[in-house]
């Protein structure tokens, strides 16, 4: 876990923006596990009654809350880093792009 | 056994003499029980069989029938016990109405829940307040103000005493309790877990799909609906007059995503008729969009595509109208779903926008078989007429991307002078210019032949020049032409003529006669033609005359 993490969160990796959203659905989908270690922890001591699974349970507990929030954290640094705008640019209206341009000469072609 | 003992108490119940005779009377409680209401009976039967709509009478008929043959067929064993078994499904039904509460029942039981206790807490409340305003004037304050009128402020005492001796069974709940509370903790951090995986196995199932959508470069909108923020698609993004958004939508049925645009249209393609004075369409065109099949896999993709086409359509017919609102001095007739071009008495150009769902017609042939067959007109014809309603489209596709491309294209400020509306499209009015200019064209040619003069046209059109399609598009919208002419009227004197129509009638003197001795202006070809008779003659008589001289 710790190795991925280094590598996941290391300054030199650039990933391009579906990278980002793959990265957040990984962190996303560590999410329902804190849940269950905390179910962990209190099953280790109130069924097993056991110190050690407590510790473990613990232990991977605040590891992937750890995981979480500094994944996040570090999602919300590379937006800023990015500069990306907080409001959503209003898209022009009135406009045509080369691809249109060229798909209606293609027609044209076709139909003379 | 049983039965044996019942028979033989019944025979005991025959031959013992009673003092009241047994026989059943009939005796109607109209009395007692009152009758029931209409309200009720509604009731009744909205519990029994639902909604009130769905009541049918063939139907109850039917079940009425079918109720008669069960009974016939169980008329033989009939259960003593049947009133029996019919209390446990009762209760059945009641148990279901109360699993199924609606939030105003929840809401309900919440406020009785918190009431009762606000009640014990006032309850307490008051008691302390009483025995406390024996000492305090102002803890009477917080005595209710029933209470403080009834009982007076101070009539509670306290005294020192022995604390009551601990229960057993009192630590032994408490630590039940605290174990059952942790169980419950932990079965609910568990269910929390199941419930919160399959919400973010769904959440990324969408976000995958949404940055495949990206991937394939479709623009993605963050907008804003009454605090709720929806990822929408912007599937406008290749171009046009409007914008579209649609969003991207789970289908909870099928299980499969879905591609919501707001558009009213399934399909949507600008189609051109030409159509003869008897109303009989000679050739038609649809436009169709080349681009449809691409190699996508994608079901989403390739509705989003769908949807840009089909808005595209939508904006050139809406520029179309809104053209065809201020060319009406040309002929320009429009109705809300149709635009028709008359400019020739025996044709007309009728444009609208198809949108049937109908699959469309690849091949340009079968486009053929849409048109009426008529036998006056052959093949070539037929021909020809299709190949005018295919160049009417294509230029109309054109000139609608030139349209978008400069949306507040600078007229010239004699243009400008001219234009009732100088923002508005310029699609049909190209189309009609270059058609009159056409038609001009053809009259002269002819009078010209009639008349037995030589003649040289040699027309130069703008886009006979172009290098690209851009170029192309552009030199389309040329507001002036010049088209040149050389007559030869007679051996010796040769006549030039230049015409030059312009796109917004900016010049009225369209037409120009020169010969060695003459500069002349005309609007129309009519007093053209008139004048070179004219000087025709006059060239004649003089001719004459030197000969007779």
């Amino acid at each position: 876990m710790s190795s991925m993490e280094e590598d996941q969160f290391s300054e030199e990796s650039i990933a391009d923006e579906s990278q980002k959203i793959e990265q957040i659905l990984e962190i996303e989908s560590k999410i329902p596990d804190i849940l269950s270690h905390a179910g962990n922890c209190i099953d280790a001591i109130e069924t097993k009654e056991s110190i050690e699974e407590f510790n473990k349970s613990a232990k991977s507990f605040f590891q992937t809350l750890e995981y979480v929030s500094t994944g996040l954290r570090k999602q919300v640094l590379d937006l800023e880093k990015a500069e990306v705008p907080l409001a959503s640019l209003q898209p022009r209206k009135h406009y045509v792009t080369e691809p249109l341009t060229g798909m209606v000469f293609d027609e044209v072609n076709r139909l003379l | 056994m049983d039965e044996h003992s019942a028979q033989d108490e019944n025979n005991k119940m025959d031959t013992t003499p009673l003092p009241v005779s047994l026989n059943p009377e009939v005796i109607e409680s109209r009395n007692l029980a009152p009758e029931i209401e209409l309200p009720q009976i509604f009731q009744k039967i909205v519990q029994e069989r639902g909604n009130f709509r769905d009541l049918d009478e063939t139907e109850l008929e039917k079940q009425l029938e079918e109720e008669e043959d069960s009974s016939k067929a169980f008329s033989g064993k009939q259960d003593p016990y049947y009133g029996f078994t019919i209390l446990p499904s009762q209760q059945e039904g009641n148990d279901v109405s109360q699993n199924s509460m609606n939030i105003h029942d929840y809401k309900k039981e919440l406020v009785d829940y918190i009431l009762i206790a606000q009640n014990e807490c006032s309850l307490a409340l008051d008691m302390t307040s009483l025995l406390l305003s024996k000492y305090k004037q102002s803890s009477s304050d917080t005595i209710s103000p029933f209470l403080k009128s009834t009982v007076p402020p101070g009539s509670l005492g306290l005294e020192r005493c022995h604390p009551p001796e601990a229960k057993e069974s009192d630590s032994i709940l408490a630590m039940c309790w605290k174990r059952k509370s942790l169980t419950s903790s932990k079965n609910l951090l568990f269910d929390a877990k199941e419930r919160l995986s399959k919400v973010v196995d769904s959440e990324r199932e969408y976000f995958q799909i949404l940055s495949n959508v990206r991937d394939s470069s479709w623009p993605l909108v963050l907008s804003n609906k009454g605090g709720n923020y929806d990822v929408s698609v912007q599937y406008s993004a290749l171009g046009g007059i409007s914008l579209g958004l649609g969003l991207v939508r789970k289908d909870q049925e099928k299980q499969s995503y879905n591609f919501e645009s707001g558009l009213v249209h399934q399909k949507a393609s600008l189609r051109v008729d030409l159509v003869s004075s008897t109303g009989k369409i000679i050739a038609s065109s649809k436009w169709n969009w080349s681009w449809g099949i691409q190699e996508e896999e994608d079901q989403l993709l390739v509705k989003i595509q769908s949807a840009q086409r089909v808005l595209l359509e939508m904006d050139v017919w809406n520029a179309l109208l809104q053209e065809a609102q201020i060319c009406e001095n040309q002929g320009v007739v429009f109705t809300g779903d149709t635009i028709v071009l008359s400019c020739n008495p025996e044709f007309s150009l009728r444009i609208f926008l198809d949108t049937n769902t109908e699959e469309s017609r690849q091949d340009p042939e079968a486009d053929f078989l849409n048109v009426d067959q008529e036998e006056e007109y052959d093949y070539e014809t037929k021909k020809l007429s299709q190949r005018c309603c295919d160049a009417v489209n294509a230029i109309t596709h054109i000139l609608f991307l030139q349209y978008c491309r400069n949306p507040n294209r600078k007229l010239q400020q004699a243009e400008l002078a001219m234009v009732i509306d100088a923002s508005a499209p310029q699609i049909i009015r190209p189309l009609i210019f270059y058609y009159a200019i056409h038609e001009e064209a053809r009259q002269f040619q002819n009078w010209l032949q009639n008349e037995g003069i030589k003649f040289e046209y040699l027309p130069s059109y703008p886009w006979e020049s172009a290098q690209d399609f851009l170029t192309f598009e552009n030199f389309l919208l040329t507001n002036r032409l010049s088209l040149q002419w050389y007559l030869d009227l007679d051996s010796s004197l040769p006549a030039h003529i230049q015409h030059n129509p312009t796109l917004h009638g900016t010049e009225k003197t369209v037409w120009k006669y020169k010969d060695a001795y003459n500069f002349y202006k005309f609007s129309s070809v009519k007093n053209m033609c008139q004048y070179i008779e004219h000087a025709r003659k006059q060239r004649g008589e003089v001719a004459s005359n030197a000969i007779q001289e």
